[in-house]
């Protein structure tokens, strides 16, 4: 569905923040992509639904090059950004001025999300807090029904039952078509959503691997002592003992801590990433 | 290239519905400083004469105009508004028909269906209460009111580039381009004209003219060849100022009967030259400013 | 639903709905909740449900009717039970055992407490 080549890309000339990078993505699953600050991953978003362009290489999306934001495309793409900026209308006006633009929107659809959420249908969208305004765009991309979705930091500003809200509806709602991408520190908030992680470091996406195939390779224990594990990649210290990323020698299924495997692919880089070729 | 009537129609519903209350309030504001303008010249010696009338209707419509078509893209340049203004699902083409549409059919319309009338009020005041002599202005299509609607025109189009090259200070910046491009015609005018029509603008040569008298029921009677000096009155004017022959004042007697000659313009092809391209200029700077968006990254 | 950090979720998704069935919640030969009725329930991806869902045909604990959904087996709760006796045996007895002979508790202390606390019960 995204079929990135080669793709270099920044704001400067000689100042790259993306170089070479190439991605295959498919439609049907959940893609948490990770990165540190400024690694890069709002540029690659970016990129994806054409706000940016390339400076060199070359990015598909459904077999449309993002760049030329044609309307049949960008009904197709849809970007929920981390800051929002929504005009001082009631949700029922916002529905009116915006729907009709996304042809396969369902009011239905995103009525339901908004009672899920709890949200007063009848308020002003610049009355309501931060969070609650997260939701009404969470609910109105959703009910876009747009085939890519591209989703910065969904949960920030998100209470705790908004946050379950947001998974029961997220779990609810993608289709075998459809896929999204989540970018996110929140990994905490998000890590039974999602079945694919990206992780991008060095300009490039250094991994792109379903959740269970990371299980597969690396093993991730709670140990008092770490002599108890064979071949250790990575460690931290808890209180009770260490957390530890080991390789998976005895076929163990343990579940993926994303956390430690973020961290644990950003220090022992070569060791972690061979497991994998 | 993309081009929906439906789409159209739902970015002109967005625009009004999210800028609502700015749009009615500066149209408000708009009317109380043109009512202030026109009662601030009532109160001068002659009244509201009509000149002053036709530069208040004109000169209020441009330089209004000018700061509402630097605001009607301005979302593109900012980063948060920006995205959803980019990834909204309408093609470039649209949304520059859309804003283009504002600026230059509903903007207008609105402002000459709201200041005329207080114009005319204006005038009505000043006519009858303060008994000044003066006539209305009236919205008739001469030499005078095209010159001023193409340049509301070219005006709002260079607004309209300026709004979608520059991100920051774009009235500013759009102003500052276009005082750059009038001096820069005014210096490269009459450098230019030299070239193109080939003889000393400054001092002017002889010409022959082809004179017609005219009697007082303005029947053409006498018909004669003579020899004018040429000049360019406004040799530093603006490209497409009209020629004028030096050949006013003479007398002559036509059958016992004296005429007088006045001043006769002239158009050269010069003129025409740079009319043509001062009206193709406008679509011009529309398809660059359409390039401009299609190209406009976050 | 609040998962543990050890486990996969796939496997935890799996005990949750082997927990369902023996507690006869689910009943057997019935229709279980479809793979995005449970995803949703327990705010999980659809695909992670998909894959216990596998996994617990391949244990024939669960079967689907084709266009009708998933079903728990004639006899689920009691191959669940067989299996679940045979990992406390396997898994969890020799690490009690092991405890056991750390702290010096001799097994007739256990089968008296384990006398105790059924009695309790029937109480």
């Amino acid at each position: 569905m995204i079929n990135i080549k080669n793709l270099t890309f920044g704001y400067r000339p000689k100042q790259m923040v993306l170089e070479n990078l190439n991605l295959q993505i498919k439609p049907g699953h959940i893609y948490g992509l990770l990165g540190r600050n400024g690694a890069g991953k709002s540029s690659l978003s970016h990129n994806i639904c054409g706000l940016l362009f390339p400076v060199s290489g070359t990015c598909q999306v459904s077999g449309e090059i993002p760049a030329g934001r044609d309307p049949k495309f960008l009904q197709q793409v849809y970007l929920l950004p981390e800051e929002i900026y929504l005009p001082n209308v009631s949700i029922k006006s916002y529905l009116d001025i915006y729907a009709p633009f996304y042809p396969a929107f369902d009011r239905d659809m995103f009525y339901r999300f908004i009672l899920e959420f709890d949200i007063p249908k009848e308020h002003k969208l610049q009355d309501m807090s931060y969070g609650q305004k997260k939701k009404v765009m969470i609910s109105f991309a959703l009910a876009t029904q747009a085939k890519v979705l591209l989703m910065d930091e969904p949960t920030n500003g998100l209470d705790i039952p908004s946050k379950k809200q947001f998974r029961k509806i997220i779990a609810g709602v993608i289709k075998d078509d459809q896929l999204i991408i989540i970018s996110t520190h929140q990994v905490k908030d998000l890590d039974s959503l999602i079945d694919y992680v990206l992780i991008l470091e060095d300009k490039q996406i250094i991994l792109n691997q379903p959740v269970e195939n990371i299980t597969e390779k690396l093993a991730f224990k709670q140990v008092i002592n770490l002599d108890e594990v064979a071949s250790p990649i990575y460690n931290e210290g808890a209180l009770k003992g260490y957390a530890v990323v080991a390789i998976n020698h005895k076929k163990e299924n343990s579940r993926l801590d994303m956390e430690m495997f973020f961290n644990a692919l950003l220090s022992e880089k070569q060791l972690v990433l061979s497991q994998f070729n | 290239m993309q081009f929906s009537i439906h789409r159209i129609w739902l970015l002109i519903r967005k625009q009004w519905a999210e800028n609502q209350q700015l749009y009615i309030l500066g149209t408000l504001a708009i009317a109380g400083i043109m009512g202030a303008i026109i009662v601030f010249n009532m109160s001068s010696r002659l009244g509201l004469e009509t000149r002053t009338q036709q530069f208040i209707l004109f000169g209020g419509a441009i330089a209004t105009g000018g700061v509402f078509t630097s605001t009607i893209l301005s979302q593109f340049n900012e980063k948060v508004k920006g995205i959803q203004a980019l990834t909204l699902p309408a093609s470039a083409l649209e949304k520059l028909t859309v804003a283009v549409i504002y600026c230059m059919v509903i903007f207008p319309i609105v402002y000459f269906v709201m200041v005329y009338p207080l114009i005319m009020i204006g005038h009505y005041i000043d006519n009858n209460i303060a008994h000044q002599p003066n006539t209305l202005y009236k919205l008739e299509w001469d030499d005078n009111a095209n010159d001023l609607f193409v340049t509301y025109f070219m005006l709002q189009t260079v607004a309209l580039l300026g709004s979608v090259l520059f991100k920051r200070y774009v009235f500013i910046k759009s102003l500052i381009m276009v005082i750059v491009v009038f001096f820069g015609l005014r210096i490269i005018n009459p450098i230019a004209a030299k070239y193109i029509i080939d003889t000393d603008v400054k001092t002017g040569f002889d010409v022959k003219v082809r004179e017609t008298v005219y009697n007082e029921a303005n029947k053409p009677i006498y018909k004669e060849t003579v020899k004018a000096h040429y000049i360019q009155p406004n040799v530093d004017a603006y490209p497409y100022a009209d020629m004028v022959v030096h050949y006013g004042g003479y007398n002559k007697y036509v059958k016992g009967a004296s005429y007088s000659t006045s001043q006769t313009k002239l158009h050269h092809q010069y003129n025409t030259l740079f009319l043509i391209l001062l009206y193709l200029g406008m679509p011009f700077l529309w398809i660059i400013t359409w390039l401009r968006l299609k190209e406009k990254e976050l | 639903m609040d998962f543990n950090n050890t486990q996969a979720i796939y496997l935890q998704i799996a005990d949750y709905v082997c927990d369902k069935i023996q507690l006869k919640v689910w009943k057997e030969d019935e229709k279980i909740p479809s793979v995005r009725e449970l995803a949703v329930m327990l705010e999980v991806n659809p695909n992670t449900v998909m894959r216990s869902y596998e996994y617990l045909q391949h244990q024939e604990i669960i079967y689907t009717k084709r266009g009708m959904g998933y079903f728990a087996q004639a006899n689920a709760a009691k191959s669940i039970l067989k299996t679940r006796q045979q990992q406390f045996m396997n898994e969890e007895l020799p690490l009690l055992f092991k405890k056991m002979q750390l702290l010096s508790i001799p097994v007739t202390e256990l089968q008296n407490r384990y006398e105790q606390f059924i009695n309790q019960k029937n109480n």
